[in-house]
C-alpha cells in the first residue's frame, strides 16, 4: 500500500521508487544503456582530450620554433660535450637542451623510480600544466634538498612539500634527499627526449608514470650527480631567418652524424601516426554513444508511454500537472544518474589504477553527458506528458487500457 | 439555492484557431443541487464526456464559468483543480481507471496519497471504502485478478475513499453485463441516498432510469434538461 508521512517530495520520491520496483526490468535495461553511453562518450572524449594534449603541450610551449637533433650511433658518454661544442660552433643556436636520466632507489624499498635531470631552463620553456604546485625554475636546492615535480600517478603517495629519500646508486652509497614542489596533471607525458626508428613526438614524450623530474641534482654531501645523457637535443635558436633553408642546410652538414628535424616536423609526424589511431577508436566510441543514446531515447518514450495512464490515473484522483511531472523527471533522474555515476566512478577509478592508461577521464565530460542523456530523458517525457495534457486524462485512461 | 456545481454558459473548443478546431461545449448552462443523481445522455461525440470533464475539473473551459461551492473556478491554477478534484470529486469510469498491477489496497488509496491524509489512518479509510462496496475481502489482491464487476466495485471504493460530495461516473456500466451493472447502479443509488451527488454520463436508458434528472446534450448543447 502507498503511504506517506512527510512532505509533499518524499511522496513523490515514494512514488518514483514504487515506480522503479514496479518496472525494474525496463529500468535495469535503461541503467545498462546509460552505463554504457556514459562509458563510450567519456571514453570517446578521453581519446580527443589526449590528442589534443599531446599536440598543445608542444604547440604552447616556447619551444615551437626550435628544433630536435637526435644523434646517429654516439657514445655519449664520452663525447657529449665535445659534440654540443660542434652544434652550437655549426649552427648558431642560443640554447641547447638536454635530459639526463638516473634510476633511484626509495629509501625504504628496494622499488626503483626514473629521475629526469633538465638542464637549466627547459623545463621553463614547456610550461607543463601542473595539477599543484610549482615549477622547479621557481625552487632552488637549499640545503641540499632537491625540488622535484612528480607525476600524478604518485600523488597518492606524494604532496606538494613532503621529502623523499632516494639513492642514487645501486650500492645505496649515494643518498639525495628531495621535495616535492609540484605534482603534474594528467596525462603524465613529460619530455624525454629517448632515441627513436622514425622519430616524432613520441620521441620527445614519455608517459611520465613513476618518472620524477627535476633539475640538476646534488647529493648529502653536496656534490653534483650525473645520470645517462639521452640522446636527444633541443635546440632553439635567435633570429633564425628562411628557416626551411637553413634548416635543410643543416640536415646535409649534419648527416651521418644526426638527425634533426623541427618541432612542426615533429608534430606532423605524430599527426599522422596517432590521428588514425586515436580517430578511429574515437569515432567509434561516438557511435556508440549516439546508438546507445538513440536506444536510450526511445525505451524512455516507450517507458513513459507505458506509464501514461498511470498518470492519468494520479491526476484524475487529485495530483497536479506538476506532481506528474516531478514523479516521472524524479524516476527518470533515479534511473540516469545512479549508474552514470557508477559508470564514471569505474571509468576514473580503472584509468587511476591502471597507470598506463593515458585516457583522460574528467568531470567535465562526465558533467556533458550526463547533460545530453538527461535531454534526451526529458524530451521523450515531455512528448508523453504533452500527449497526456492533449488528449485528457480520461481519453488516455480509455485508450491505454 | 445554493448549488453545488453551477456551469454558466460554459463554451469548449479544442485546436482553437487551427483547421481541426472542435466546438465540444457550446454555452452550455446547468446547475446541480446537493443530493442531485443526473445522467447526461447524449450520441458519442454530443460533447457529454467534455461536460463530464470540464465539471470535474479536469479541462478548462473556453469561455464561461464554472462555479463550486460559491467559488468561480474557471480561471483557477493547476494546483488549486488538483486540490478541488482531490477533495471535492471522486470518477468512476467505464474502463474502471486502475492500475492493474497493483493491489486493490494501494489502488484505493491513491486519492488519500494526494490528499493530506496521515500515514496511520490510511489504511482504515481504504478498508472502510471497500467495505461499503463489499470488496474488503480483495484487499490485498492484485487488481488483474478481478472480475470486471469487482474492479467496479473497487474503482467505486476509491472515487468515495476521500469522502468527496460529487461522484462523476463515465458509462459505469459500459463494460459489464447487465446483471453486474444493475448491481453497480444500485449502489451508486445507495450513495446518492447517503448523500452524495452522482453525475453519470451515459447513453443507456437503463441508467437513466436510476437517475432523478436527465440532461440531453447534443452537438454541444443541452437539449432537455
Amino acid at each position: 500500500m502507498l503511504t506517506f508521512k512527510g512532505g509533499v517530495f518524499l511522496k513523490i520520491l515514494k512514488l518514483s521508487i514504487k515506480n522503479l520496483k514496479e518496472r525494474y526490468f525496463v529500468y535495469i535495461i535503461i541503467a545498462l544503456q546509460v552505463w554504457i553511453a556514459v562509458f563510450a562518450f567519456n571514453t570517446s572524449l578521453g581519446q580527443l582530450k589526449l590528442y589534443t594534449f599531446t599536440k598543445n603541450l608542444i604547440a604552447n610551449s616556447k619551444l615551437s620554433d626550435s628544433v630536435y637533433i637526435c644523434f646517429d650511433n654516439y657514445d655519449f658518454s664520452k663525447d657529449v660535450e665535445l659534440y654540443e661544442k660542434y652544434l652550437k660552433k655549426l649552427i648558431n643556436v642560443k640554447n641547447i637542451y638536454h635530459i639526463e636520466g638516473i634510476s633511484m632507489f626509495f629509501e625504504n624499498s628496494n622499488l626503483n623510480f626514473d629521475c629526469f635531470m633538465y638542464s637549466d631552463g627547459l623545463e621553463d620553456n614547456i610550461k607543463y600544466k601542473l595539477s599543484s604546485g610549482q615549477w622547479l625554475s621557481n625552487k632552488k636546492i637549499v640545503g641540499n634538498v632537491n625540488p622535484v615535480i612528480i607525476p600524478y600517478s604518485m600523488s597518492y603517495k606524494y604532496k606538494v612539500g613532503d621529502k623523499i629519500t632516494a639513492f642514487a646508486d645501486v650500492e645505496k652509497k649515494v643518498k639525495v634527499a628531495m621535495e616535492v614542489v609540484g605534482i603534474l596533471e594528467k596525462p603524465e607525458y613529460t619530455l624525454c627526449m629517448n632515441i627513436g626508428g622514425d622519430i616524432d613526438l613520441n620521441d620527445l614524450l614519455s608517459i611520465s608514470e613513476n618518472t620524477i623530474i627535476s633539475g640538476k641534482i646534488k647529493d648529502e654531501q653536496g656534490n653534483f650527480i650525473h645520470g645517462f645523457i639521452q640522446p636527444g637535443r633541443v635546440v632553439t635558436i635567435d633570429n633564425l631567418k628562411n628557416k626551411d633553408a637553413t634548416v635543410l642546410q643543416w640536415k646535409n652538414e649534419l648527416n651521418g652524424i644526426c638527425s634533426l628535424q623541427t618541432i612542426e616536423e615533429l608534430k606532423e609526424a605524430y599527426d599522422i601516426r596517432i590521428k588514425d589511431k586515436v580517430s578511429q577508436q574515437m569515432v567509434i566510441n561516438f557511435i556508440l554513444f549516439l546508438l546507445v543514446t538513440a536506444g536510450l531515447g526511445g525505451n524512455s518514450l516507450l517507458s513513459s508511454f507505458r506509464q501514461i495512464r498511470e498518470y492519468s490515473i494520479y491526476y484524475m484522483c487529485g495530483a497536479s500537472w506538476k506532481t506528474c511531472m516531478s514523479i516521472r523527471l524524479i524516476t527518470d533522474l533515479i534511473v540516469i544518474v545512479t549508474p552514470a555515476v557508477i559508470s564514471f566512478a569505474f571509468l576514473k577509478i580503472s584509468t587511476e589504477l591502471l597507470s598506463k592508461s593515458d585516457l583522460i577521464i574528467d568531470i567535465n565530460n562526465f558533467i556533458i553527458t550526463l547533460g545530453l542523456i538527461i535531454i534526451v530523458f526529458l524530451i521523450s517525457s515531455l512528448i508523453v506528458l504533452s500527449r497526456l495534457y492533449r488528449l485528457g486524462p480520461i481519453s488516455i485512461i480509455r485508450r491505454y487500457e | 439555492m445554493s448549488f453545488i456545481i453551477e456551469a454558466i454558459n460554459i463554451s469548449k473548443i479544442y485546436n482553437e484557431g487551427s483547421n481541426s478546431q472542435v466546438h465540444a461545449l457550446r454555452n452550455v448552462s446547468i446547475n446541480i443541487k446537493k443530493g442531485d443523481f443526473i445522467a447526461i445522455r447524449g450520441r458519442s461525440g454530443s460533447g457529454k464526456s467534455t461536460l463530464l470533464n470540464v465539471l470535474g475539473c479536469l479541462d478548462r473551459v473556453t469561455s464561461g464559468k464554472i462555479i463550486i461551492d460559491n467559488i468561480d473556478i474557471s480561471r483557477n491554477k493547476d494546483k488549486k483543480l488538483s486540490l478541488i478534484r482531490n477533495k471535492k470529486m471522486g470518477f468512476v469510469l467505464q474502463d474502471f481507471g486502475l492500475i492493474g498491477g497493483r493491489t486493490v489496497l494501494d489502488n484505493v488509496s491513491i486519492p488519500l496519497v494526494f490528499g493530506d491524509v496521515k500515514q496511520r489512518e490510511i489504511k482504515g479509510k481504504c478498508m472502510e471504502a471497500l467495505k461499503l462496496v463489499g470488496v474488503d475481502e480483495f484487499a490485498k489482491k492484485i487488481v488483474n485478478q478481478l472480475s470486471g464487476g469487482q474492479k467496479q466495485r473497487v474503482a467505486i471504493a476509491r472515487a468515495i475513499v476521500n469522502n468527496p460530495e460529487v461522484i462523476l461516473a463515465d458509462e459505469p456500466t459500459g463494460a459489464l453485463d447487465t446483471h453486474t451493472a444493475i448491481e453497480i447502479l444500485e449502489m451508486l443509488k445507495h450513495l446518492n441516498k447517503n448523500g452524495k451527488t452522482l453525475i453519470i454520463v451515459s447513453h443507456d436508458n437503463i441508467v437513466c432510469n436510476y437517475c432523478n434528472r436527465t440532461v440531453n446534450i447534443s452537438d454541444g448543447s443541452i437539449t432537455v434538461s
